[in-house]
């Protein structure tokens, strides 16, 4: 079985409960609906977030959380948040994803890293989704949760 | 209308074996219930073989019809077929794919309930109901069990109303198939278990209200789950600071809870409510509208015969108005007045009530310079705090324990008593530690006291990891306190400006 990946946004007041009782957080990912204050916005990397984690260091600048039902964890404040949004929205996607693949032997350490060389449409496709998802989520300053199961 | 009783079918052979040997006794014919036909040719063949007249006509009748009998019999068998098919249920194929999908399912909700995760089990009894009526399209016993399990799970993660209707279409499906009777007894007694859970849950519901028992579950019900609901959310919007949003929801509270107790609007839910709205009033600095809502309250108070406990809340508040609007000499009267209330109401005992009252009064002296008078209430809070069960028991109001620490150890820190403030932080944090993983704003006002400590002391790093952990918990617990936020970034970036010049200073004179 591959590990996945994926970013979510939720109310900023939320967090303090999930970092409290870490046990929650994956009932309160995939069980809680918006409309009872669930998350409200997710962005899958699915199995490149390794390669997204070294490519785009600022969308997991935040605070590891232990004690998750995941392999790892990690939720950015509001402020985390709005600090990362500002730094990934210099970043040139085009520009990571040719280095990525023009550099293989750098990479080759990540999870999954020839999958993504030999994908690297998609690859590009999950790293603007990242930038876009963090830019909203800075808008409405919400906290930000990155889980990889 | 009169069902007749499904016939015997008939075999084949044998009808064809009687023609054959029994013919012409019209054993066939009796075989198949043409009994007439059957007695007809008995009668026959009596009349041929007696010396009656006309016997060789009806041995020449006989003959021809039997003849004919084997067209008879074959029509017979024929629609005793066809017949017999209509009346055979249909063969079911089930959809093996799903009803191993239904099997995954069950384990995976066997191991949530073992968990007690409902809100898991919900969610996978929902999946697994779905799959029943999907494959058996129509009732069945597995369905009903299904709707079983899940109105069972529904009524542990009190969802009453689906649990209800889950387990009552569980036992019409029963009802209906004729389920054997130790699963009907299994559906009845979840059933009987939910509606007593409900008959709870009200009865809870509106002892937290704040209203008087006794009514039925049917009675108000859309006005106490309004309440539930304008509740939760000033409780909220109060959470994240939106004061304004908060009072409006608040007034909307009292208003239905002034609805639900009746003539007079006067209950238990409307004090609760009304101290509420006073607060949010007393924190949006409208203090004319704080006063008028307390006293409004107290006088409720007095008109129910509520006993003091129910004093303490709406009295701290007055009092912390009058502190707030200058008027120190009325607020120390009523906090003095909250201590009588409080020692008395725990009959001498130490309580969280008289540690809070004592705490507040401090808090007063301190602020007004009466450094003295503050210590000696905070040390009398200390005693209470100190005879209180063991702050490792977890039990008590652990915010209420912080913040007289914190206070206490502040109270230390304008009186430059570092080395009596530091424990006294430490304590508080310790506290928070256990309650809340030390994820609250009174243990980022600690952390950010300690690392000023630090700082004084010159122990820069230890310093610098106070603060940083002063901003982490200020972004986590009040995002929006942007100046609490700068100022914690302020104090890191002093420190880090100076553990960089000591270590620029470093390099440049090496130690020989």
């Amino acid at each position: 079985m591959s590990i996945g990946g994926a970013f979510y946004a939720f109310d900023r007041y939320r967090l303090r409960g999930l970092v409290i009782d870490p046990s929650s957080v994956s009932g309160f990912l995939f069980h809680t609906p918006e409309d009872k204050g669930g998350p409200h916005a997710s962005q899958t990397v699915e199995q490149a977030w390794d390669v997204v984690r070294a490519l785009l260091p600022e969308a997991v600048d935040g605070e590891a959380l232990e004690g998750t039902e995941a392999l790892g964890c990690i939720y950015l404040t509001a402020s985390h948040v709005e600090r990362a949004a500002a730094r990934l929205a210099r970043r040139s996607v085009p520009e990571l994803v040719a280095r990525f693949t023009g550099e293989p032997a750098q990479f080759a350490e990540l999870y999954w890293a020839k999958t993504w060389q030999g994908g690297a449409e998609e690859l590009a496709g999950f790293m603007e989704g990242v930038k876009r998802f963090f830019a909203e989520a800075a808008a409405r300053r919400d906290a930000v949760v990155f889980y990889i199961v | 209308m009169r069902i007749p009783p499904p016939r015997s079918p008939r075999r084949k052979p044998l009808a064809w074996l009687l023609l054959v040997v029994g013919g012409f006794l019209g054993a066939h014919r009796f075989y198949l219930g043409s009994y007439l036909g059957g007695a007809a040719q008995l009668l026959l063949l009596l009349v041929g073989v007696g010396s009656l007249p006309g016997a060789r006509f009806c041995l020449g009748l006989l003959g021809p019809w039997l003849l004919f009998d084997i067209y008879w019999v074959h029509v017979r068998l024929k629609r005793q077929d066809e017949s017999d098919a209509a009346r055979r249920p249909a063969a079911k194929t089930y959809d093996l794919e799903a009803l191993s999908h239904a099997d995954a399912l069950r384990e995976r909700f066997v191991a949530a309930a073992e968990m007690h995760d409902w809100a898991r089990a919900v969610a996978l009894s929902e999946q697994i109901v779905a799959n029943a009526r999907k494959v058996f399209k129509g009732p069945h016993q597995n369905l009903a069990m299904s709707l079983c399990m899940h109105g069972q799970a529904c009524c542990q993660f009190k969802a009453f109303d689906e649990a209800k209707a889950s387990l009552e279409e569980s036992l019409a499906i029963g009802r209906q198939i004729g389920m054997p009777a130790e699963d009907m007894d299994i559906v009845r007694k979840a059933l009987a278990m939910t509606v007593a859970a409900i008959g709870e849950h009200h009865a809870a519901r509106q002892l937290r209200a704040g209203l008087p028992a006794g009514r039925g579950p049917g009675d108000d019900t859309v006005l106490l789950g309004l309440l539930e609901d304008q509740e939760r959310r000033y409780k909220a919007a109060f959470e994240r600071r939106d004061l304004a949003l908060a009072e409006r929801l608040c007034a909307e509270a009292v208003h239905t809870s002034r609805q639900l107790c009746g003539e007079g609007g006067l209950g238990k839910a409307v004090v609760l409510h009304l101290i509420h709205h006073a607060e949010f009033c007393r924190q949006l600095q409208w203090h004319d509208k704080a006063v008028s809502l307390l006293d409004e309250c107290l006088a409720i108070i007095d008109q129910l015969g509520l006993d003091d406990s129910w004093r303490l809340g709406p009295s701290n508040t007055l009092a912390l108005l009058h502190a707030g609007a200058g008027r120190s000499d009325e607020a120390e009267v009523l906090y003095k007045k909250t201590i009588a209330m409080a020692v008395a109401l725990s009959k001498g005992n130490s309580t969280d009530e008289v540690v809070r009252a004592f705490n507040n009064l401090a808090f007063l002296y301190a602020n007004t310079d009466q450094d003295e008078k503050a210590e000696l209430c905070y040390a009398r809070a200390m005693v209470h705090l100190d005879k209180l069960a063991p702050e490792e028991t977890g039990e008590g109001d652990a915010d209420l324990h912080a913040d007289l620490l914190i206070n206490f150890a502040q109270l230390h820190m304008a009186r430059n008593e570092a080395e009596h403030a530091k424990p006294l932080f430490e304590r508080a944090l310790a506290i928070q530690e256990r309650s809340c993983r030390g994820i609250s704003t009174s243990a980022a006002a600690a952390h950010n006291d300690l690392g000023l400590i630090a700082q004084e002391q010159g122990d820069l790093r230890e310093a610098l990891k106070h603060f940083k952990r002063t901003l982490l918990l200020n972004q986590i617990c009040a995002p929006d306190h942007f100046g609490n936020l700068a100022n914690a970034q302020r104090n890191i970036d002093n420190v880090s400006l100076a553990l960089a010049a000591v270590a620029r200073a470093a390099r440049l004179e090496p130690s020989t």
